[in-house]
């Protein structure tokens, strides 16, 4: 039985973040949530035929938005609906994203945990409650204190807390607080962010107005970016990849999964999905979604099937976002082909370069050549020919 | 003279940019019949694309007009058509000597600009008669009697009986014709004579070699003959006479005063030098018809293919173009930077940005031009001269002894109100200021001496964005002279950028050093390393500036809804450095290349 992933998209904020250009909205109103849930368990049904007897889920992903701000029962019956649909490991992975002021109550913790949910992702993003006001967070730090505490109690083992960096002026030590906090919950898995400013956030606009040169930005950034590295490193957290980082054995599956390109069905609007060589993407607006489930029981709005040159390009851009890089063996089975062969004049240059280094085994990003990801993988990407 | 000669009329049409010659031309075509209709593209005599799009005329082209006269005469008018600009100075004023009159077309709401005067100046020189004609008189802004006056004070002009048209409308058209006949002299010129047929132009024609556009001056010529090209010393068997008439017809003979072509097998067009005298072989005039000289290009640049592998097809291009263009000089060049590619001569800069657009366009080719230089004069330690137009063949400072760079006369014709940004500017290109005449209240002239290599760089530009477009400029070389010259380097990571090394004079070199790493800082992106942007004369650094180092370039959040975004982004990217330059480490993107030449703001 083949193996595959579930991603669940919640759209709904109770107030977006300045800096957020993710697909979520807010103010939302009840009805319009409701009538989303019963079109998501619709689609998640239709998928029943096609998945079952050949696929068993290995993790599933509930995120968004903030799958915590509309009311528990949805996620109870999400849950539900996914476990009668489909046949879910019992050692499945099984993330939830949550704000520390939404349902965040040990009680609401412990309905989570009971519908099959095991691991919690928490936004905490800085513990600066002057900087979370700047940037539009709604909760504050107390909150969060009290979040993780909850899912502590309500039994659960595997916690992800998230945070981010690189915002304009910020103070550098109220961040290294930070990271001290974080390391003192214990919590099994952190994830650092450094900021990309999308041009379309409210934020981009205030920074703008207040005259920040982007650019210049970069070197408080690598500064924080190091001082987390290097401190979650000293206190038992693996970097497993360019921003996240595990305790020994809590690694998010999900997450590995995307960078192994491995099959995942993306349900909600925006949801992305990659099965049978092809990714396609649900729509991003909500009644859009609506009038095609109700129609179709599919919102699916664009699907593109990658060549051979193209899955290659992806194994290898992925790849590399992995601390250990990307297994040579691997590429060789799936692409029938001689990855060291097949890029042996890139892999000269970018190890002349110091940025790749590899052990015939595997190729991965030198310390600097994390910071110029983007370079390196650059140099694996065909040239297009008008 | 023979009747025929009698009605004979030879004449140009002379006008600023944009006044209507080509117009006018169209319709003295279209009047006359002289061309089928069907066939009559709307400004039949500017042939090229690029001359259409720019409302100039480049290649010379002629045509016989056959009119029926109020006199109730039939008389052949020979239309020869000028270039109009400054940089084909030497080509108008040949196709000027080959006729008796001008007519001299003047904006009837614009007045007289600088090229007009100076085209007027070139017509007088060769004593043709002028007939001024007042043209776009239906634009509500035209004023015809300010301007009028304006012919008669500054030109000196009789305006009586000056024809009003409107070549647009096709207005009073006739009017041109008539004043043709009755005002340009026939020809003169004895059938008895040793043949003396001045070349006024020439173009390449595949399948039958060079044809020479000539006009007869004295004796005649026929199929046949074996001819003398007095200049030049070649010698060829004439195939075919003919005159321009709706197209290429073929004649027994062209007698004095004809003009029309011949053919003779010539397979380089520079045998057939503009200005040359054609004579017979065996029975040659004793002299030579006056004014030949042989032009020499004044701005010379590199011209470089993006795609190193498109020299073959940059070559290939120059030849075919060089083929009906004698002007332009090209020969091989290598740049440690640019890789190989040609560097060019060309009579000016129009001319200079013609052959690039032409390459560009007509010859699909993306290409790099190095900053454009003037021909300087080094007289060296031992007392020899060398001629330099490539800043990279600069002999070391210790080798010079000094330096001369050529000085033009330039003529400005502009509003009154701007006179005073227009001198500012000149004063800051060391321009030696000669003197002002005021046209009429709001219209002056002035004139500077100015060296040339400050007005190859932007000064048209400069000119243009203080005046709103309102001046006209024309220059021309008048000497050489000596002066404090320098070699400017811009050193890219340390190394030496040969593409952009240029002379510039001591006193200017500072700014425009600084001004130059300032504007390319602003053209390199950063990338991993820091890459420090040095100005240095000799060994001397005279600026710096610095594009600080990238410090990342990496996306921090990667999961199954940004994949296949990630990998367009990349895509793009790539495409991006694929356009790029790599000098020594540091990729340079193309504009950075065009924004020196720009460093007016």
């Amino acid at each position: 039985m083949k193996k595959i992933s579930l991603y669940i998209h919640i759209p709904f904020c109770k107030k977006k973040c300045f800096y957020c250009d993710f697909v979520s909205y807010e103010g939302v109103e009840e009805m319009v949530i409701e009538k989303y849930f019963q079109a998501l368990y619709e689609e998640i049904r239709a998928y029943r035929t096609l998945l079952n007897g050949n696929y068993s889920i290995e993790t599933i992903f509930i995120g968004g938005g903030t799958p915590n701000y509309v009311d528990v029962e949805y996620i109870e019956k999400l849950m539900q609906v996914i476990n009668d649909s489909f046949d879910v490991q019992a050692d499945a992975e099984i993330t939830m994203e949550a704000n520390p002021n939404g349902h965040a109550t040990e009680e609401d913790m412990s309905r989570y945990k009971r519908a099959g949910i095991n691991r919690i992702s928490l936004g905490l993003q800085s513990a600066d409650d002057k900087l979370l006001a700047e940037i539009g967070r709604s909760h504050c730090f107390e909150d969060f204190r009290h979040a993780f505490a909850a899912a502590r109690s309500a039994g659960f083992d595997n916690i992800n807390i998230d945070l981010i960096f690189g915002f304009f002026e910020q103070d550098q030590q109220a961040f290294y607080d930070a990271v001290g906090y974080v390391i003192e919950t214990g919590c099994e898995h952190v994830s650092a962010y450094s900021l990309k400013l999308g041009e379309e956030t409210p934020l981009y606009e205030v920074y703008m107005e207040r005259g920040f040169d982007l650019d210049d930005e970069d070197w408080a950034d690598r500064q924080m970016h190091q001082y987390v590295c290097d401190a979650l490193q000293k206190n038992g957290y693996m970097q497993y990849e360019l921003s996240n980082f595990a305790k020994e054995g809590y690694a998010c599956k999900h997450n590995l999964n995307y960078w192994n390109i491995q099959e995942y069905i993306g349900f909600g609007v925006a949801a992305h999905s990659y099965k049978d060589h092809a990714r396609f993407f649900n729509t991003s607006s909500i009644e859009q979604y609506l009038e095609d489930i109700k129609i179709n029981a599919s919102a699916i709005e664009e699907i593109e099937q990658l060549d051979v040159q193209k899955q290659k390009e992806e194994f290898i851009i992925m790849g590399l976002r992995k601390i250990k890089g990307i297994e040579i063996d691997e590429y060789n089975r799936r692409f029938g082909s001689d990855f060291l062969a097949d890029y042996s004049k890139e892999i000269a240059y970018l190890t002349e370069a110091k940025l790749l280094e590899n052990d015939k085994k595997n190729v991965w990003l030198s310390e600097e050549g994390r910071d110029f990801a983007n370079i390196v993988m650059m140099e694996f990407i065909a040239e297009i020919n008008y | 003279m023979s009747d025929r000669q009698q009605r004979i009329r030879n004449f140009s049409i002379i006008a600023h940019i944009d006044h209507g010659k080509s117009t006018l031309a169209d319709r003295l075509i279209e009047y006359t019949g002289s061309v089928d209709s069907r066939v009559m593209v709307s400004q039949l005599l500017d042939n090229m694309d690029l001359e259409r799009e720019r409302g100039i005329t480049i290649k010379l082209q002629t045509i016989r007009l056959i009119y029926h006269a109020d006199d109730g005469e039939e008389y052949y008018l020979n239309l020869i058509d000028t270039p109009g600009h400054v940089d084909f100075t030497y080509e108008v004023s040949r196709s000027l000597a080959a006729c008796e009159g001008a007519v001299l077309v003047v904006d009837a709401s614009q007045g007289i600009e600088a090229q007009t005067m100076a085209n007027v100046y070139l017509a007088l020189e060769n004593d043709l008669e002028i007939i001024p004609v007042l043209n776009k008189i239906d634009l509500p802004s035209a004023e015809p009697e300010r301007v009028l006056h304006e012919i008669e004070d500054v030109i000196g002009l009789d305006t009586t009986d000056t024809p009003m048209i409107s070549a647009k409308e096709g207005t009073n058209i006739k009017d041109v014709l008539e004043a043709v006949v009755r005002r340009v002299p026939p020809p003169k010129g004895d059938k008895q004579n040793p043949l003396k047929a001045l070349i006024f132009d020439s173009y390449y024609d595949s399948y039958r070699g060079v044809i020479v556009s000539i006009r007869v001056m004295d004796g005649q010529v026929k199929k046949d003959d074996r001819i003398k090209m007095m200049a030049t010393g070649k010698s060829f068997d004439v195939d075919e006479v003919g005159i321009f008439l709706n197209g290429l017809h073929k004649m027994e003979s062209l007698q004095p005063g004809d003009v029309g072509y011949l053919t003779a097998s010539i397979k380089n067009i520079g045998d057939t030098a503009v200005g040359d005298t054609i004579t017979f072989e065996k029975r040659p005039a004793d002299a030579p018809l006056a004014g030949y000289k042989k032009v020499n290009p004044m701005v010379y640049c590199g011209i470089y293919p993006v795609d190193g592998a498109k020299y073959e097809d940059l070559k290939e291009a120059l030849a075919k173009l060089n083929l009906n263009d004698a002007s332009l000089l090209y020969q091989p060049e290598t740049s440690a930077v640019l890789g190989f590619g040609f560097r060019c001569g060309f009579l000016g800069l129009l001319h200079m940005e013609i052959i690039q657009q032409r390459l560009e366009r007509e010859y699909n080719l993306d290409i790099v031009a190095t900053v454009p230089s003037v021909v300087y004069h080094v007289i060296l330690t031992d007392g020899t001269m060398m001629e330099v137009d490539n800043p990279t063949n600069m002999p070391p400072v210790t080798n010079i002894q000094s330096m001369e760079e050529p000085i033009v006369q330039a003529t400005i014709m502009l509003p009154t109100e701007y006179v005073g940004a227009v001198m500012e500017l000149c004063q800051a290109r060391r321009g030696v200021y000669l003197g002002m005449q005021y046209l009429e209240e709001t219209r002056v002239v002035l004139e500077y001496d100015m060296p040339l290599n400050e007005i190859i760089y932007d000064f048209f530009d400069a000119l243009k964005s203080r005046t709103k477009g309102y001046a006209s400029l024309d220059y021309e070389l008048k000497r050489y002279q000596k002066s404090e010259l320098v070699k400017l380097d811009i050193l890219l990571n340390l190394e030496i950028v040969d593409a952009l090394s240029f002379i510039v004079h001591k006193e200017k070199s500072y700014e425009r050093g600084r001004k130059i790493a300032e504007k390319l800082k602003g053209e390199i992106p950063r990338q991993m390393f820091e890459i420090p942007i040095q100005a240095a004369i000799g060994g001397k650094i005279i600026a710096r500036e610095t594009v600080k180092a990238m410090r990342k370039d990496v996306l921090s959040k990667c999961y199954g809804g940004d994949i296949s975004r990630k990998r367009k982004l990349l895509e793009k990217q790539k495409e991006g450095k694929k356009k790029m330059r790599q000098i020594g480490k540091v990729q340079v993107p193309q504009e950075a290349f065009l924004s020196v030449l720009k460093l007016d703001e």
